[in-house]
């Protein structure tokens, strides 16, 4: 039992980091329309960006975060304006566009190879990562306190961005319908860029927790995209709190099924309940449409 | 015929009339007999690319100050030729191929089981000698009759290790944690066998997927059975391992092999986490002071440690081992091509190496060597500097 | 350059060929972009090399059951890709890419992650192949494949395939069951990926998990893109470019290491440059255009002479389908789109159906033929109940309908969107693709007196999106008329149009009623519905307010007040 409850609180965790990074994703796709599996590259970039400042340079901490911050922001900045924007402007049609999309990501991932070496980036483990306590049967580490104050930041601020600045109005009404906003006076190219920094920056942050964690290698960022794209199924395409949720369950899912299964299972776990929802629901728990024939 | 498909049925035949440049025989590759030549290719096909690219290119430098000592010591030069075999069974191949093809190689060093079992397969119809000198895939034994297996196959030294751990260290319940692939899966069994034999008991074993970032499910799960001693068995990601055990404070042993003990980056990315950890090693009682050399040689001319020398000892010998049986060759006439290369080494007669010492080929064309265990003291200290434990010879 | 360095060159381009010929079917012909072709490659190799070297069997036979198992799977996948859409599909297939690698390295008949090796040499019934023959005997076979997949491409069933790529729900109101056409579609690609990974089985003698993963289905895309999507010899190009040019860099001696992740970010950006830049890839566009125009001209001549028929159904009467519906309603998010209507379409008479802007005209239109499914009520045909039909059955039982916003082929030709129309699904065969020709031919002449009637054989050979707006709108009356049905519902047919076009429309409908054909007319002018209507409809806010005879509604002064407004 106490096992299942420690299970428990690392896929809560875990699922957090999910969470957040489908966040991103959806928020890009719900604003554009775009489906962005770039964002894969997003974390890494962020991840391997930490490091180099706050590693490889020796740098302090806080410049790591800010340089991982801007990167992360620069990549999805950058997918758009030199991928999207021109693929959009010529009607491309839409697969095309996951093509390139794809594209990006396996590119990006190759120049990170080829820039930073093969060697897994770790960050030294320092006292306070040893740091933890027990809550009643469950081992709660330092890195967990971490995660879950980040994220409680993170969401905050996307609360209050989303519904009390201009910025989330913007994004909201060009989400809902481009064509209406646009005569409404929104610019649908500087909404779009906003959506894919914001979008990634709370990306970045993830990337971030994970260098802290573990070493980084160019290949991260695939396995993530994956569970966040079941993620962001699972919780209805488009809908934004649906892919926290969908993030949280994949984590669990994930751990939890640890408890029953070879611990080699639990992704084929996570595909199944993808199998599921797909075939089953395809729009997800939180979405009420009608059922179109 | 239309036109499209007649220039294709053009290249059809074109290619056909390339390929009929070929004997039909398997063609033999390397330096004609009679006269000793001034020099001879030695090629070389590792993983260069990818997450255990910086592995590979340590040995590719093993094998280039073996080849620079040797020709030395011998007289004529050896040339190392290297090629990226991307660790799959596609690059293997082509690694070969190129080796062959541009290299005028007659051997190849190499290793990685994918890679190793893939050029195998392609040995013997190219004529050329393949040596492995760092997989230890048991079902390499025998993949071909070109295939000589310099490093121990089977899992010798997580035999020794288990025992070990059961008998001297008197754990009696212990965990496995191993990567989720062919050697991984091969060593838990072997663990798991020779503890059992020893009188212990595995109360649980989990498998850990390539690139994990996140192990603590596992960790916590087998912890969970409270085991006495913990054995890591994993590639890049034994960081990760160690510190989750360390975070959710296992206080018993734990053990692990030479890729992980032997590893910089991964000793610095444990931290303290790895402290105390003990793990097996395929190497002489005696740490060979060659070794150190090769070490200090590295650091020298890159200016920063190098992986892997459990393994650096059989590349460097690689190099000599080659040069020995051109020498045989040469002294009876032979010409020196890769099956005459491969029959020199199943001859079954002895090579003194400089680090190995004296080594000879089984009749499968595979070896045995002695184990020895270490233990860490600090994980910032280096690997060479590591405690031996205890030595297993042959 | 040894000979076997080439042979191996030479083998891996026609293997990648073939894959590419496949990925090319399912993507660039039926607009179906999945990332799973690597793991069809690697069921076929594991199946093959399985069958040789545990159960002895040779070669032909074995790459066959390697062909019939990816079969099996595609058919698995077509069927779930029936319902999805595509960004669903490129999810689903991924996880079929990362779930087969892993099964791939657990099960112990496939050897798990560390592979299987002693696999045979490629022999035919015990023949023995050299590895120069194996190289031959791959190009072969890749040639083969090229000439099938060509022949298939210009069959009903390529036509087939790509109206699913035009436009899947106008395909599928025209009567082509769009599933089974994506199953199908899904089917022989993993087939023919199949065959390539038995050669690759062969060709390598060693095969493990890794060869099989996403990387390869995202070479085989590169290639693709590289090479032209949706050509036929792209993919001949594009798999040179993939395998000897990594082989050509090497020969630069640039240091080995740079050379992998080279390779990697080399590619990325190549495919990069050409979706930006050249995104019909190395063949496409005119190239192959040119290649192939001397053939389309060949073919395209054969009948000028035909005379133009003023009448489109001369004396021949149309079967009589009645369509009626019975208190039907449905309802979108909380509001009542349609309430409770019930409507009956005879043979014979033209109904209008009017009402302001969002009355739920076209959802009823859409109850009607299946696109929507009521959440109460019933639609029957001829009596019978259709209310769960698919839109795609309710067209062969000559019920079809026009959607607002046309939805033509408009990458295909006019004779060809006609042409797609008319093709009944048995002659959709992928097999014996002769006895196909032959019935097309036939339909040719048919498609052409259509096409005449509404003053468009002219323009048989334009690409629809190049048609004049009127032109499009005949065209989309023509591709209905093509189908065969009587019974036709069209969403606002003359909006858009000059008085000359709309009275030859409206002529046009007349001719169909009184050849005993339903018609039911969405429309918003009032001269139209007088002129040409028999019967009236209103429908507002979801109900059916008033209906009758024209004449009756029509001088009803208050009505036409209210919803016809000035």
């Amino acid at each position: 039992m106490s096992l299942l409850l420690q299970l428990g609180t690392t896929g809560l965790v875990l699922g957090l980091l999910y969470g957040l990074f489908a966040y991103g994703l959806s928020l890009i796709f719900a604003t554009t329309g775009i489906f962005h599996f770039a964002h894969g590259l997003t974390i890494v970039a962020a991840a391997y960006a930490f490091w180099w400042v706050a590693v490889g340079l020796g740098l302090p901490v806080w410049l790591g975060i800010l340089a991982a911050l801007l990167l992360g922001a620069a990549v999805g900045a950058g997918a758009y304006q030199l991928v999207y924007r021109p693929l959009l402007k010529r009607k491309a049609d839409h697969t095309v566009i996951l093509v390139a999309s794809l594209t990006v990501m396996t590119l990006g991932q190759g120049l990170l190879l080829l820039i930073f070496g093969t060697g897994p980036k770790a960050f030294p483990p320092g006292d306070f990562s040893r740091w933890g306590f027990a809550l009643g049967p469950v081992n709660i580490r330092s890195w967990d306190i971490l995660v879950v104050v980040s994220a409680g930041v993170i969401l905050l601020a996307l609360y209050l961005l989303q519904n009390k600045t201009s910025f989330g109005l913007a994004l909201r009404a060009v989400g809902d319908n481009p064509r209406r906003a646009q005569t409404l006076g929104f610019s649908l190219t500087r909404t779009y860029l906003l959506a894919f920094v914001i979008g990634s920056l709370v990306a970045a942050i993830p990337g971030v927790l994970i260098a802290v964690q573990t070493p980084v290698i160019a290949t991260l960022g695939f396995s993530l995209l994956l569970k966040s794209v079941v993620a962001i199924i699972i919780g209805g395409v488009g809908n934004l709190t649906g892919a926290l949720y969908g993030g949280l369950l994949i984590g669990l899912a994930e751990s939890i099924s640890t408890f029953f299964l070879p611990a080699v299972w639990s992704e084929f776990v996570v595909f199944a309940l993808l199998f599921i929802f797909i075939v089953l629901r395809p729009t997800g728990i939180r979405t009420n449409t009608a059922r179109l024939a | 015929m239309k036109k499209p498909f007649s220039a294709l049925a053009i290249g059809a035949v074109a290619a056909l009339l390339l390929t009929s440049c070929s004997e039909t025989a398997p063609e033999q590759n390397g330096q004609p007999a009679g006269e000793p030549a001034s020099s001879y290719n030695v090629g070389i096909a590792m993983v260069l690319s990818g997450a255990q690219g910086d592995l590979g290119k340590n040995f590719v430098e093993y094998l280039t100050f073996g080849a620079e000592d040797a020709s030395e010591e011998y007289g004529f030069d050896l040339n190392v030729k290297s090629e990226d075999a991307l660790g799959t069974a596609e690059g293997g191949i082509n690694a070969l191929h190129k080796l062959v093809a541009e290299g005028n190689t007659p051997v190849i060093i190499t290793a990685w089981s994918s890679v190793v079992k893939a050029m195998a397969a392609s040995a013997a119809d190219t004529g050329t000698a393949v040596i492995n000198v760092a997989a230890n895939s048991p079902d390499l034994a025998g993949a071909s009759d070109h295939l000589a297996n310099f490093f121990p196959l089977a899992t010798v030294d997580i035999v020794a290790l288990a025992n070990y751990v059961a008998t001297e260290e008197d754990k009696k319940k212990a965990a496995v944690l191993y990567i989720d692939n062919e050697t991984g899966k091969g060593a838990a069994g072997a663990y798991t066998e020779s503890f059992t034999a020893a009188g212990g008991e595995v109360v649980a074993s989990e498998a850990i997927k390539p690139g994990s970032v996140d192990v603590s499910a596992q960790v916590a799960k087998v912890l969970a059975a409270n085991p006495d001693t913990v054995h890591v068995h994993v590639l890049g990601e034994s960081p990760v391992v160690f510190k989750a055990l360390d975070e959710q404070k296992f206080d018993g042993l734990v053990t692990t092999y030479t890729s992980s003990g032997e590893s910089i980056d991964e000793r610095t990315a444990s931290g303290t986490a790895m402290d105390g950890v003990l793990y097996s090693t395929l190497s002489s009682a005696e740490p060979s002071p060659v070794i150190e050399e090769i070490r200090i040689r590295y650091v020298e001319k890159f200016g920063e440690e190098p992986s892997g020398l459990s393994y650096a000892g059989y590349v460097y010998d690689s190099a000599f081992l080659y040069a020995e049986v051109i020498q045989r060759l040469i002294d009876r006439g032979a010409e020196v091509n890769g099956s005459n290369i491969i029959a020199e080494l199943a001859a079954g007669k002895v090579f003194d190496l400089p680090v190995n010492g004296e080594v000879s080929f089984n009749a499968d064309l595979t070896t045995t060597m002695p184990v020895s265990l270490r233990k860490i003291s600090s994980a910032s200290d280096h690997p060479s500097d590591d405690r031996i434990v205890a030595t297993i010879s042959k | 350059m040894s000979a076997a360095y080439i042979n191996n060159l030479v083998a891996l381009i026609a293997i990648f060929s073939i894959l590419g010929i496949s990925f090319n079917l399912l993507m660039g012909h039926t607009g179906l972009f999945a990332i799973s072709h690597g793991a069809f490659f690697g069921f076929g190799a594991y199946t093959t090399a399985i069958l040789m070297r545990d159960h002895g069997w040779t070669f032909p036979l074995a790459a066959l059951g390697g062909a019939l198992v990816c079969l099996l799977v595609g058919l698995i996948v077509g069927l779930a890709a029936g319902r999805v859409a595509d960004f669903y599909l490129v999810i689903m297939t991924l996880g079929l890419q990362v779930a087969a690698v892993e099964l791939f390295s657990i099960l112990d008949i496939t050897g798990g992650s560390s592979g299987l090796v002693g696999i045979p040499r490629l022999d035919l019934f015990g023949f023995e192949l050299s590895n120069q023959l194996v190289a031959i005997f791959s190009l072969i076979v890749a040639v083969l494949v090229l000439l099938y997949v060509r022949l298939l491409i210009r069959s009903p069933f390529g036509r087939a395939l790509e109206t699913v790529r035009e436009n899947p729900l106008s395909a599928g109101a025209l009567g082509l069951s769009v599933t089974w056409t994506k199953v199908r579609s899904f089917a022989i690609s993993a087939a023919l990926a199949g065959i390539a990974g038995a050669l690759f089985a062969v060709q390598l003698r060693y095969i493990s998990p890794h060869e099989f993963g996403l990387e390869r289905s995202i070479e085989v895309l590169s290639l693709v893109i590289i090479g032209g999507l949706g050509t036929l010899l792209g993919p001949f190009v594009g798999a040179i470019v993939v395998v000897a040019v990594p082989a050509a860099l090497s020969f630069l001696d640039l240091p080995a290491s740079i050379v992998g992740a080279m390779n990697s970010v080399m590619f990325s950006g190549i495919v990069l440059l050409f979706l930006l830049f050249l995104p019909q890839g190395i063949v496409g566009g005119r190239l192959e255009e040119r290649l192939f125009r001397r053939l389309r001209r060949a073919r395209a001549d054969s009948d000028d002479s035909l005379v133009e028929t003023a009448s489109l159904f001369g004396d021949i009467k149309l079967r009589p389908v009645r369509l009626e519906c019975e208190d039907v309603s449905v309802s979108f998010g909380g509001v009542k789109a349609v309430d409770s209507v019930s409507l009956r379409l005879e043979p014979g008479a033209i109904t209008g159906l009017v009402g302001p802007n969002g009355a739920g005209k076209t959802t009823l239109f859409n109850i009607l033929t299946g696109v929507v499914r009521p959440t109460s009520g019933e639609v029957r045909i001829d009596g019978e109940l259709a209310t769960r039909l698919p839109i795609h059955i309710r067209a062969r039982r000559q019920v079809v309908r026009s959607f607002q916003d046309m939805k033509l082929f408009s990458g295909m030709t006019v004779e060809n969107n006609v042409l797609a129309a008319m093709t009944p699904a048995s002659d959709l065969r992928m097999f014996l693709l002769w006895l196909s020709r032959r019935s097309d031919q036939a339909r040719q002449q048919q498609a052409r007196k259509i096409l005449a009637a509404l003053g468009l054989e002219p323009k048989r050979g334009v690409l629809a999106k190049d048609l004049s707006y009127a032109e499009q709108k005949l065209l989309m009356l023509a591709r209905l008329f093509a189908t065969g049905a009587s019974c036709f519902l069209l969403d606002e047919p003359m909006s858009g149009l000059d008085t000359a076009a709309r009275e030859r429309i409206q002529q046009i409908l007349l001719d169909v009623a009184e050849a005993g054909g339903t018609i039911c007319l969405v429309e918003h002018s009032l001269d139209v519905i007088s002129s040409t209507c028999t019967r009236v409809a209103f429908l507002a806010e979801g109900r059916l307010v008033r209906e009758g005879d024209t004449r009756e509604i029509t001088t009803d002064p208050e009505l036409v007040d209210t919803y016809f407004g000035v």
